[in-house]
């Protein structure tokens, strides 16, 4: 992924890039001040030194000489390009009447490369699934704890068992226009807005799973609210440090008095990336209270042993 | 019989008359076609968004050529600037005169710099209003080209035709 941008990077950046061993996940660029790269938890400074016509030429060039294409993300503050890989930035908004309108004078690029790492979901199975079927849930995490890594292993498991999936992907970074597996029975709503996307595919796709990222805007409220009411499970992810910090939000409070999540994945770092700190029920009682690490688990084994009638915890 | 063969020869002056006026007929068809292609660019942009790149492939018309060389010499160098690839496609495709090269090179620099519909808009709005004035010179130029040259085509078809009889 990171091969695919290097063309749009200064070349001293990309040949200090080159040198490097191991595969990054966040990659920063500050005008001013520094370049790192952060990777396996942690993070690496970089001697390159970005000057800020460098910045306008990298977001200009990862947007493909169009930013008026990405405009519409860029008022949220990022882009997606080809192979899902985020492009944050940070510079001038131009608002009219209180609305940004457009972005300009960049002066800082975070690039986030997602990754896939198939059979994770295998141990939080039995948590969200109950006489054969999946139970909503939401996954909850502080940025970078593998929120959508497990999102999209969930989705690609229970849609290549079966399951009628629709993954509303706004952000292109789920399936990132194919550049993921997420099941044989997964249809996609990429670059839609949620609120929009989970009504559209309710009507149109007749889905069972409604999957989609960061919930927690204006309007999704009432359409996972429409989804659960009209018998699809949703699956959803959300920033959020511990269940006290998520039901100090009221939209994720009303989430919960409306009964539509029946599970809730808390995801940390207590024993590395991508913990299982602990799952709650619909009436926010643990259903496991072991953090546990997720794992790479290619063979179904764990799963369909604990499948239907899972009752403490599983330690991978 | 004479008076026929002097017809025949007055008409024959006047078509030869006309054959020198096709440089101005091809840059009327070219700017002409180029308008075209420039509203087609901006249509894929504004209500397709599609990237710069992808609407210059798409173009459509007879010197789209131009843009699609553009896209190609942009997609093999992503570091180059617009303006050096539209230039440089200009050359290599050798479809257009010198100053209309110079105004599509213009264009596709304001249509890479556009970061909100309208800027796209009004780069095309001003690269079509540069054609039309463009346009309508060249048609001036081959008013009065094609007229001073039919009528001494005419002259010496005349003349000559006088001198046979």
């Amino acid at each position: 992924m990171l091969e695919n941008i290097k063309k749009y990077l200064p070349m001293e950046l990309a040949a200090e890039l080159e040198g490097m061993e191991g595969t990054p996940e966040e990659l920063r660029i500050r005008y001013g001040g520094a370049c790192s790269v952060y990777g396996g938890g942690e993070e690496r400074r970089l001697r390159y030194t970005p000057k800020k016509e460098d910045v306008e030429a990298m977001i200009n060039g990862l947007a493909e000489r169009s930013l008026y294409a990405f405009m519409d993300e860029l008022r949220r503050g990022y882009f997606s390009i080809e192979g899902g890989v985020r492009i944050g930035v940070a510079g001038r908004m131009v608002c009219e009447y209180g609305k940004i309108t457009h972005m300009r004078d960049f002066t800082s690029i975070n690039m986030r490369f997602p990754k896939q790492v198939k059979g994770i979901s295998a141990a939080v199975m039995p948590f969200i699934t109950k006489r054969r079927s999946i139970l909503s849930t939401l996954i909850v995490s502080p940025p970078q704890m593998g929120k959508t890594t497990l999102l999209r292993d969930i989705i690609r498991r229970i849609s290549d068992e079966g399951t009628k999936c629709a993954v509303v992907d706004e952000r292109c970074e789920i399936w990132a226009e194919g550049e993921f597996d997420i099941g044989k029975r997964t249809d996609v709503l990429s670059a839609c807005p949620k609120a929009v996307g989970m009504g559209m595919a309710l009507r149109s796709l007749s889905p069972q799973v409604i999957a989609t990222d960061e919930i927690g805007g204006d309007g999704e409220l009432l359409a996972i609210s429409d989804a659960a009411n009209a018998g699809a499970k949703v699956i959803a992810t959300a920033h959020g440090g511990d269940i006290d910090e998520l039901m100090r939000r009221m939209f994720f409070r009303k989430l919960m008095e409306m009964g539509t999540i029946e599970r809730i994945i808390l995801l940390s770092d207590s024993l590395g990336r991508g913990t299982v700190e602990r799952i709650y029920d619909n009436e926010l009682n643990t259903v496991c209270n072991a953090p546990f690490l997720l794992k790479e688990v290619l063979t179904c084994e764990v799963y369909s042993d604990m499948r239907y009638d899972a009752r403490g915890c599983v330690d991978g | 019989m004479k008076y026929i063969l002097i017809c025949v020869m007055m008409l024959a002056a006047a078509l030869m008359g006309n054959t020198f006026i096709t440089i101005e007929k091809k840059r009327l068809k070219n700017i002409t076609s180029l308008i075209a292609t420039a509203k087609g660019i901006e249509s894929h942009m504004v209500k397709r968004n599609y990237v710069l790149i992808r609407a210059f492939y798409e173009a459509e018309g007879e010197c789209a050529e131009v843009y699609r060389a553009c896209a190609e010499e942009l997609r093999r160098h992503p570091e180059m600037p617009v303006r050096a690839a539209a230039m440089s496609a200009v050359r290599s495709t050798q479809k257009v005169e010198a100053d209309i090269g110079e105004a599509i090179a213009e264009h596709m620099e304001a249509l890479s710099g556009a970061s909100v519909a309208s800027q796209i808009e009004s780069g095309t709005e001003t690269f079509i209003e540069k054609l039309r004035e463009m346009q309508q010179e060249t048609k001036e130029i081959r008013m009065k080209r094609a007229g001073t040259v039919r009528n001494l085509c005419l002259f010496a078809g005349i003349a000559l035709g006088i001198i046979l009889i």
